[in-house]
């Protein structure tokens, strides 16, 4: 039986997200079998040139969605337009890589087409010849399994957690593209710029070492700590989660995750972080990570290299006291 | 101008948490404890600067569930909200956000809200789903992660800020009645105050009964929940903690990354 995608796309500016391969990835995985027909949406303000080499490149049909106020992402204009697309190609999942903004579209859908709609999916598994799908729950301290009474469904797929990679298919057909132009206008919703934020400074991305400090820090004070147990390394910087930054114990120029800066160092230091995927997905490439959480149950174990069960607060200063002993007998 | 905001109770996460015989949700207990769901204190707070900025401005919050969640709604009331609206579900276990959305704007849309505040998301099912829903079932204009806004009132319409990846930020015009899901950061909660807190106590809230008409059978069912497996390669410190210590010094050593 053929199951047919529908895929979403994400451009800023005419420019596409990277991540849309592991979207294809993602959807090729769903029919291993190869009896899969994708459909890859490209909403932007110009972007049918890059949906004919994509459907070229990777032996899809594409379909390029344009207007003006598609240059940004656009969930309030794509939840208008997308309930046709999606009723005249009628596919079994309509995936998006995982954000705020897909999110909104997916559970704008999710009203608009009454269908059911699942976000932040981590990994699936068919049981009973139905897809039941893994996600995290309560800050990734625990994690629930979903599945839907219906042959359609909404899905957006955490960046990162579904390795497989799209090979194209050359021997089925070639990829075709369409194209849409949108002419009529929300006034109700009008994108005007965007700013860049996040300060210059790449002394994080540059360190070896990043020491980060989340909320079993408890404390603003021991911020003090983290730094102390940075300046042990030879090329540390110190980073936070972004409740301690929210907090203000430290400059959002120093908030690592989804939302703040992607480090891959040789060594995350995870100090009492717990792990959320917001955090984890600004973290997960680094050479080696060593947590430490007084919560065994923490989630931020699920991915780390070296594990310390223990309460910082007792624990850095031991960490401290003991690096200091080698540095005076060696 | 008139103002709602959606909060949510969920089980303090930060104490363990207890599956139910079943296995599909958290078990309840009379010591489980409950709270406001940090996001949508980030949305009341931003509910009440905006009263404080500008004048006429009243707000109602609003919470779906069983009788336990007037807690999070008299405690909305002793931070400043004006009125607290209970809507009564007594179904227990896990509410889907679909099901809140409906309940939430079956009774907005009678209300006629200039503005619609909630968090970014929900901290126990983390689905960023019931805003946009809720904002699809009014087909009011919904911006989700929001960081700064500004309201126009005499044009009907809010300038907002959402918060995209990697310290982007996304500027955009909304026309009012709309809908935004605050992000934490935008602001700092602030504590209830004493005599919010006499008022909270005495005042009645607005009790309204679920209505199901409208509602469409839930298409998705949460199966089972359960902690998650500890990663295989992971290798956990044994020891007393100078031990651990020592353990961390040479993996650091090895690594050649110690000054």
């Amino acid at each position: 039986m053929h199951k047919k995608q529908i895929l979403i796309a994400e451009t800023v500016e005419n420019q596409i997200s990277p991540s849309y391969k592991e979207l294809l990835g993602f959807g090729a995985s769903l029919h291993p079998d190869g009896e899969n027909k994708i459909l890859l949406i490209i909403p932007g303000q110009n972007v049918e040139k890059l949906a004919e080499q994509i459907a070229i490149e990777n032996n899809i049909h594409t379909l390029a969605i344009e207007h003006e106020d598609l240059r940004y992402p656009n969930p309030h204009l794509l939840q208008k337009i997308l309930p046709e697309v999606i009723r005249k190609y009628m596919p079994s999942y309509i995936c998006m890589m995982h954000n705020v903004r897909t999110c909104q579209i997916a559970a704008s859908l999710s009203i608009q087409i009454d269908a059911p709609c699942i976000t932040g999916v981590e990994s699936y598994e068919i049981q009973k010849e139905k897809s039941v799908f893994t996600r995290m729950m309560f800050n990734g301290k625990l994690i629930g399994k979903t599945a839907c009474k219906t042959d359609q469904v909404i899905l957006t797929i955490i960046p990162g957690a579904f390795s497989g990679s799209f090979t194209p298919d050359h021997t089925i057909q070639h990829g075709k593209t369409e194209i849409i132009k949108i002419n009529e206008t929300a006034s109700e919703y009008k994108p005007v710029r965007i700013i860049e934020t996040i300060s210059k400074d790449n002394r994080l991305e540059e360190a070896d070492v990043v020491v980060s400090a989340g909320m079993g820090i408890e404390k603003e004070e021991r911020i003090d700590l983290i730094r102390k147990i940075a300046s042990i390394f030879s090329n540390a910087a110190i980073g936070g989660s972004r409740i301690v930054c929210d907090h203000g114990w430290l400059p959002y120029a120093c908030q690592i995750g989804e939302t703040g800066k992607q480090v891959s160092p040789k060594l995350y230091f995870a100090c009492g972080i717990s792990g959320t995927m917001q955090h984890t997905a600004g973290m997960k490439k680094s050479g080696c990570i060593v947590a430490i959480n007084k919560d065994p149950n923490a989630p931020i174990f699920s991915i780390a290299d070296y594990g310390v069960v223990e309460d910082l607060q007792s624990f850095l200063p031991i960490l401290a006291a003991r690096y200091d002993d080698r540095k005076k007998n060696p | 101008m008139k103002i709602l905001v959606c909060i949510k109770q969920v089980v303090c996460s930060e104490s363990s948490l207890e599956l139910n015989p079943n296995g599909k949700w958290i078990q309840e207990t009379d010591s489980t404890e409950f709270r406001m769901n940090r996001f949508d204190e980030y949305a009341l707070e931003e509910a009440l600067l905006i009263k404080e900025a500008n004048p006429g401005v009243t707000i109602d919050v609003v919470s779906v569930g069983p009788n336990r969640v007037k807690d999070v709604v008299k405690k909305g009331l002793s931070k400043g909200a004006d009125n607290g609206v209970h809507i009564l579900y007594e179904e227990s276990g896990y509410c889907p956000p679909r099901k809140i959305a409906h309940q939430i704007a079956g009774y907005a849309g009678k209300q006629s809200y200039d503005l619609i505040l909630t968090g970014v998301m929900a901290e126990d099912d983390m689905l960023c789903q019931v805003g946009p829903m809720t904002a699809s079932l009014l087909s009011i204009p919904c911006a989700v992660s929001v960081i700064k806004e500004e309201i126009d009132l005499v044009n009907r319409m809010i300038t907002v800020q959402s918060e995209m990846e990697s310290g982007k930020v996304e500027e955009v015009i909304l026309s009012l009645p709309a809908l935004l899901t605050i992000q934490t950061g935008i602001n700092q909660p602030r504590y209830p105050s004493l005599s919010n807190i006499v008022r909270a106590n005495s005042q009645e809230l607005i009790d309204v009964q679920a209505s199901f008409q409208e509602e469409s059978p839930d298409k998705v069912t949460l199966l089972s929940i359960d902690y998650p497996a500890k990663s295989s390669k992971i290798c956990i410190l044994e020891g007393s903690a100078e031990e651990k210590a020592e353990q961390l010094l040479t993996i650091f050593h090895n690594r050649s990354l110690l000054k």
